[in-house]
């Protein structure tokens, strides 16, 4: 749904067809914040960026390696194709003294604050690279033909976000708490449906993937 | 660009339908601070390494308890208060002196705790260190990057020692029995070191850095806009960087010359330097050969780079665009305390900051707690469901905040069995009843 029509839903159901008391340019940051409110529960947005492996580097800042980074989910180091492991800075600590001194192809990352984390060991020389996979933040709609990032059936939680603002705007709590039961309920929905609830095919309960050679399946006799 | 306070004060103002009568802009910046400290201090998801060079270092030193109210900056009271609160005296002597008893020897008094390194002698104070404004909570402290461990008073006391005197390896930490925002260390270091001593600061930059590293810098403006002789040139009459090519001679005219040799010859030189080709543009050195590049290192430091070690900036202020700011302090993690601390805003926002410190997609509950504030404030206007609906709306966003803090969060696997070992006992140490003889004594 594109944001035009968003907004129209909006302004109508407010009664404000002519958006007097809900102007246009209120509505749209009223959709980009659904967009918003929506990536923080869901977590559906994600993207993916690169950052060199900088020497003597520990630390690096969310935000020089995407500006639309919430948090990342997976640090992969494409020199040597390993997965960093998430750890913490206790747990470091509790592995070495001088932890922070050591160089060599990062194998861990760990969280410092909301917008920076550290690697160890930190990387000696540069010349390689990390991929990020991260959980992002929504852009803002561009103009009035372009269309949420969200899944089809979830289109009503910017309607419903816009509806609920415009209550607000005119006091009426009871109205107002009455739809955000209704929009937290849609993006709770939205939240089963989205990422990894998305894939119905798994069982989380299997055990890990084994080959033959690894002692599981058939012909181990032992 | 970040969104401006003032463009959330807008939109809080648009909800309330009201220009500044009822709820007046100055008061609702106000609540916009309280908002924004509230969420760094609830949620603790900002993180920033603090250094401290040894001895610790306060700003000021004073006498009176009061003197802190105008001294600004950390504080640190070095006398000692006797005769019931009466007097404050600076050596433990004094003590004995002023309430009639003889006098017995005591250690030396220091006004700021750097001096004893100067001093090389025993005194008889703690070993503190004094944090800033913006401190919240301790996460980690470290003596040159290894961890350091927390202790109480209390076991350190019953080592039946004067603990804050020992020197030594520094092992642990602990709030100690001063003010409340300071900390101290056991064992103490007494050697002076200064990681850092910044030079040609007058004019607010850091210019030159002392220490035994070798620093170059890099430059990627390689072109000036213009090119002048001399200094009447500047800024008539031509904008952007502009590079002298000239050199001026020492003579009565002052003479700007392009050459070596003839500023040589304007002092009145007999033998004279060959010079290469002058160029007046940064591109020409292209196409001439054997002319030297010249570089223009101007503007501010970006980026410290270092195959050794990190120079990692620390923003703490809450500026449009903190991170373009200046650097005003360099400090070192070597032969330093180091401390990782969650921290709150230093100074006050006003209409043209941005709440930097936070992600700006969270400004939105900032404005809910203005809103909830203002919907609660007595008087005209006030709506208490609407303020607890917004209280609430602000409450999940500085949970989603501390979530925020914990950026591993959704990539850990929480069901270890074992966890780290963080504590550290102190060694044993012998205690000897009192009445056993001392050394030498038969």
């Amino acid at each position: 749904m594109k944001r035009s029509e968003i907004r129209t839903r909006i302004a109508e159901a407010i009664d404000d067809k002519d958006s007097i008391f809900f102007t246009s340019a209120q509505i749209n940051l009223s959709i980009d914040e659904a967009m918003e409110l929506f990536a923080e529960r869901t977590k559906s947005i994600r993207r993916s960026a690169y950052v060199s492996l900088r020497p003597g580097a520990t630390f690096y800042f969310t935000a020089s390696i995407a500006q639309d980074i919430m948090f990342p989910y997976r640090i992969w180091n494409q020199a040597n194709n390993q997965r960093l492991i998430a750890t913490s800075i206790n747990e470091l600590d509790s592995h070495s003294t001088t932890w922070l001194d050591t160089s060599g192809d990062p194998r861990n990352w760990f969280a410092v604050s909301w917008d920076f984390f550290g690697v160890y060991p930190h990387a000696a020389a540069g010349g390689g690279v990390m991929r990020v996979d991260y959980v992002a933040w929504p852009l803002e709609l561009q103009d009035d033909d372009d269309e949420p990032e969200l899944p089809e059936g979830s289109t009503d939680v910017p309607f419903l976000h816009g509806l609920y603002e415009g209550e607000l705007k005119q006091w009426d709590i009871q109205s107002a708490s009455l739809v955000f039961a209704l929009l937290t309920k849609a993006m709770g929905e939205s939240e089963a449906r989205t990422g990894m609830s998305r894939v119905q095919e798994r069982s989380f309960q299997r055990m890990a993937l084994n080959f033959p050679s690894e002692g599981v399946g058939r012909g181990n006799y032992r | 660009m970040a969104t401006t306070v003032k463009t959330d004060l807008d939109r809080i103002q648009a909800v309330l339908h009201d220009g500044g009568v009822i709820w007046t802009r100055s008061e609702l910046l106000r609540w916009y601070n309280d908002g924004y400290g509230g969420l760094l201090a609830d949620s603790q998801a900002v993180r920033r390494f603090l250094m401290f060079d040894v001895p610790p270092r306060s700003v000021s030193a004073g006498t009176y308890e009061w003197e802190k109210s105008y001294a600004g900056g950390t504080f640190r009271k070095f006398t000692k208060t006797a005769l019931a609160g009466t007097q404050e005296v600076t050596g433990e002597w004094e003590v004995e002196t002023s309430e009639s008893v003889t006098p017995t020897n005591s250690a030396n008094a220091v006004t700021h705790l750097w001096e004893q390194a100067v001093l090389a002698q025993t005194i008889d104070d703690h070993y503190r260190f004094f944090l800033p404004k913006s401190h919240e909570r301790v996460v980690r402290v470290a003596w040159n990057d290894k961890r350091i461990f927390g202790i109480s008073s209390k076991e350190l006391d019953q080592t039946g020692s004067r603990w804050w005197q020992e020197s030594g390896e520094p092992e642990f930490w602990l709030l100690g029995l001063d003010r409340d925002m300071s900390f101290e260390i056991f064992e103490i270091e007494a050697s002076y070191f200064q990681s850092f001593s910044i030079q040609g600061d007058d004019f607010g930059v850091a210019r030159l850095f002392s220490g035994d590293r070798s620093y170059g810098t890099e430059s990627t403006y390689f072109a000036n806009d213009y090119a002048y002789t001399n200094a009447g040139d500047t800024g008539s009459w031509s904008t952007g960087l502009g590079w002298r090519f000239t050199r001026e001679a020492s003579d009565t005219d002052r003479s700007n010359c392009v050459f070596i040799w003839e500023e040589q010859m304007a002092e009145g030189a007999t033998t004279f330097t060959d010079s290469g080709t002058i160029c007046t543009y940064a591109w020409e050195y292209e196409f001439v050969s054997g002319a030297a590049v010249v570089s223009f290192a101007v503007g501010m430091v970006r980026v410290i780079n270092s195959p050794d070690r990190q120079y990692l900036p620390m923003a703490y202020d809450t500026g449009e665009l903190p991170q373009l700011g200046t650097t005003r302090e360099f400090k070192s993690s070597k032969d330093a305390i180091s401390v990782l601390e969650t921290i709150i805003h230093t100074r006050e926002i006003e209409e043209d900051d941005a709440p930097a410190l936070i992600p700006e997609k969270l400004q939105k509950y900032l404005r809910y707690y203005v809103l909830a504030t203002a919907f609660g404030r007595q008087g005209e206007g006030q709506n208490l469901e609407m303020s607890k609906h917004y209280m609430g709306r602000f409450d999940q966003g500085a949970m989603f905040l501390k979530t925020l803090g914990n950026l591993t969060a959704h990539d850990r696997n929480y069901a270890r069995g074992t966890s780290p070992i963080l504590h550290r006992s102190m060694p044993r140490r012998p205690r000897l009843p009192a009445e056993y003889p001392a050394f030498g004594d038969y």
